[in-house]
């Protein structure tokens, strides 16, 4: 049993706390989040869990929500990785991208997550976070929508300071 | 898929590989909570909560791997040599590289410009130990593919075959002896690398990428047991800083201290207290110049200080080795640390006291600096670095630079602080013979800042000679007329 959980542990936890971190912006939360919900889902038992990544992940950002202090903080999380393709990837963008998802409303950012970074499908996020279906992606497309504009806005402030 | 979905799902996937990027402490599974909660003693005895205190202060740190505690790294003296062995059977399948790696900053060269860093996917190891460290962050870079690397470099690493395949780590003797790393490679089928360029190339990210761990300023490198590594036809016989090899040569950091304001016309007015903003930029006026601006928004600053100091690595370890540190009257509203990591500037810290801002610009490495003052609106302009050919104390050519095609007729521009502001050109062919020169005169002459020039160059038709052209700029010495301050910029022709 300790093996079972010691690789569903390995395998979801730093995915988990990437995730939460995104979320709400906060570390020390993040870590706290991730910790709490894997002894909620312990105590549950992994045979009561259907869809344990997306269990976890809806769990942990409830905490997440729970536990959040509004101060932002700038961290160093906010760092990033080289280059890479779809004219996306700047280290500018990314921190921009990052930045930008700390902009939006709770949910939004929550659901965004789920989507793009856990690969839920509409129906998973639907039933996670108890909205309806048809929600999901009008409040995705919002929220995209919303990280575009606010990244343009950073690019063309970027640009106007050269 | 509509453009729209499309559009919406390349900003998604963007999104997912940012938050992948984002370090995260990991939490091993005996420290977890699950592992250690009160009832699971069948799991752990009690003996592990020591563990769970440690654990539960470890967790709030994040990115703890790249800002490594020091505290517990091994006193020098004792520090052993580690002959670091390869990981047993990593073999990482791709979800378990993704799990475990962790960004790591290593150092890429590029064609007559110092090296630039970036982040590539690391193993961090189970160890505080500096010269695992060290060995991973080889490895790291060793293992860095095209799409890893920066637009402009090269990674001439990977011509060195790694001794096993497949490995989290190189497979290197390091030595710590306090700011010195010693690096023995083990290698079977040499350096694989050709020509002084190349071999300067593969020394220059080496030494930048082993004196990136905090609190080691020089690295030694060496080979196969000897005191020394023979790359191609160079010969590493002794420590190395960032600085000798960055290609600047010795630099001698300048200090500024003026008043201010510098150039208002009479009646001044009176210093009230400044508001401030900040912008930077790299590579944008020349190739590898980064460009800081303080823009005075309103009010008058009365005094400025900028001068180079070193990092306290092991209090900021992702601010570089030096910063410039630039103290101004007036405030600006933006305080806090940004991680720039736009190689040579890794952070900006921008902290307000007693209505004076203090900018340091964490950098990642000592390199030459200029300061001009423009105006409307007001701004102080620090620039560092640049194309080392293309500068000196006095000169900097800006454009064209090293490798540029030009036509028969091109604008030459950039800074200086010469004699009187004035300066001098002359273009040669590939036999050294004049083939065009004139004059020149900057906005400044000799002065703490440096001021602005301009000048076009016309080649006359069908230089003698084929090829390439050498574009030299200095000044005259009033003493006797000698050449000072001259840089020669390779040009490219046809």
């Amino acid at each position: 049993m300790t093996d079972r959980w010691r690789e569903v542990y390995e395998r979801e936890y730093p995915r988990l706390v990437r995730a939460l971190l995104a979320i709400g912006r906060d570390p020390a939360a993040a870590e706290d989040a991730a910790q709490e919900a894997f002894v909620k889902a312990h105590r549950k038992g992994l045979e009561n869990i259907e869809k344990l990544p997306g269990w976890l992940l809806v769990v942990g950002t409830r905490e997440v929500f729970r536990k959040a202090k509004r101060a932002r903080r700038e961290d160093e999380l906010w760092a990033s990785l080289p280059p890479r393709d779809d004219g996306f990837d700047t280290t500018a963008d990314r921190v921009d991208l990052l930045a930008a998802l700390g902009e939006l409303p709770e949910r939004q950012r929550a659901i965004v997550v789920a989507r793009y970074y856990y690969g839920l499908s509409y129906d998973e996020i639907a039933d996670h976070f108890d909205i309806k279906s048809g929600t999901v992606g009008a409040t995705l497309h919002q929220a995209i929508e919303r990280l575009r504009q606010i990244q343009l806005a950073g690019r063309l402030a970027r640009g106007a300071m050269r | 898929m509509t453009d729209e979905r499309r559009d919406d799902e390349i900003i998604g996937r963007a999104l997912s590989r940012a938050i992948e990027t984002i370090d995260v402490n990991q939490t091993p599974f005996e420290r977890s909570r699950i592992a250690t909660a009160p009832g699971r003693r069948s799991i752990f005895g009690w003996s592990q909560l020591g563990f769970v205190a440690v654990g539960v202060l470890l967790a709030v740190a994040i990115g703890s791997w790249l800002a490594r505690p020091t505290e517990s790294q091994p006193d020098v003296a004792a520090s052993p040599t580690v002959r670091a062995s390869p990981v047993p059977s990593v073999a990482p399948t791709a979800s378990a590289v993704v799990a475990t790696s962790v960004p790591t900053w290593v150092y890429f060269p590029r064609d007559g410009l110092p090296p630039i860093g970036a982040f590539v996917p690391g193993y961090p190891p189970n160890s505080s130990s500096r010269e695992i460290a060290i060995d991973t962050r080889i490895g790291a870079l060793r293992r860095a593919g095209p799409g890893e690397i920066p637009t402009g470099a090269t990674n001439p690493l990977t011509s060195v075959a790694p001794p096993q395949s497949g490995t989290a780590r190189f497979g290197l003797s390091v030595r710590i002896q306090g700011d010195l790393a010693t690096v023995e490679f083990d290698l079977s089928s040499g350096w694989g690398v050709h020509g002084s360029a190349q071999s300067l190339a593969l020394l220059q990210q080496l030494v930048y990428t082993i004196t990136d761990e905090p609190g080691i300023d020089r690295a030694l490198i060496t080979e196969n047991g000897k005191p020394n590594a023979v790359i191609d036809q160079l010969v590493v016989d002794k420590p190395l800083s960032r600085e000798d090899v960055s290609g600047y040569g010795r630099v001698n950091p300048q200090f500024i201290s003026e008043g201010w304001p510098l150039a208002c016309t009479i009646p001044c007015p009176s210093p009230s207290t400044a508001k401030l903003s900040s912008s930077f930029s790299v590579d944008t006026f020349a190739p590898g110049v980064l460009r800081f601006v303080i823009q005075v928004d309103s009010g008058q600053p009365s005094d400025l200080s900028i001068a180079p100091i070193k990092v306290d690595e092991l209090k900021s370890p992702r601010s570089g080795k030096y910063a410039l540190q630039v103290d101004i009257a007036g405030t600006d509203p933006k305080v806090g640390t940004e991680y720039i990591d736009r190689s040579p500037l890794r952070t900006i810290s921008t902290s307000v006291r007693n209505a004076r801002t203090t900018y340091l610009l964490g950098l990642d490495d000592l390199r030459p600096w200029r300061v001009l003052m423009l105006k409307d609106p007001q701004r102080i302009v620090i620039d560092l670095g640049g194309s080392p050919s293309s500068i000196s104390d006095t000169v900097a050519v800006y454009l064209p630079g090293p490798g540029y095609p030009p036509a028969r007729r091109f604008s030459v521009s950039g800074l200086a602080r010469t004699f009187e502001a004035g300066i001098l050109w002359r273009v040669r062919d590939g036999q050294d013979r004049v083939v065009a020169n004139g004059s020149a005169t900057a906005t400044l002459g000799t002065s703490q800042q440096w001021g602005t020039f301009q000048f076009d160059v016309q080649i006359p038709p069908s230089p003698p000679g084929t090829g390439d052209l050498f574009l030299e700029v200095y000044w005259a010495s009033p003493k006797d007329g000698s050449d000072q301050g001259l840089v020669r910029v390779h040009l490219k022709v046809g």
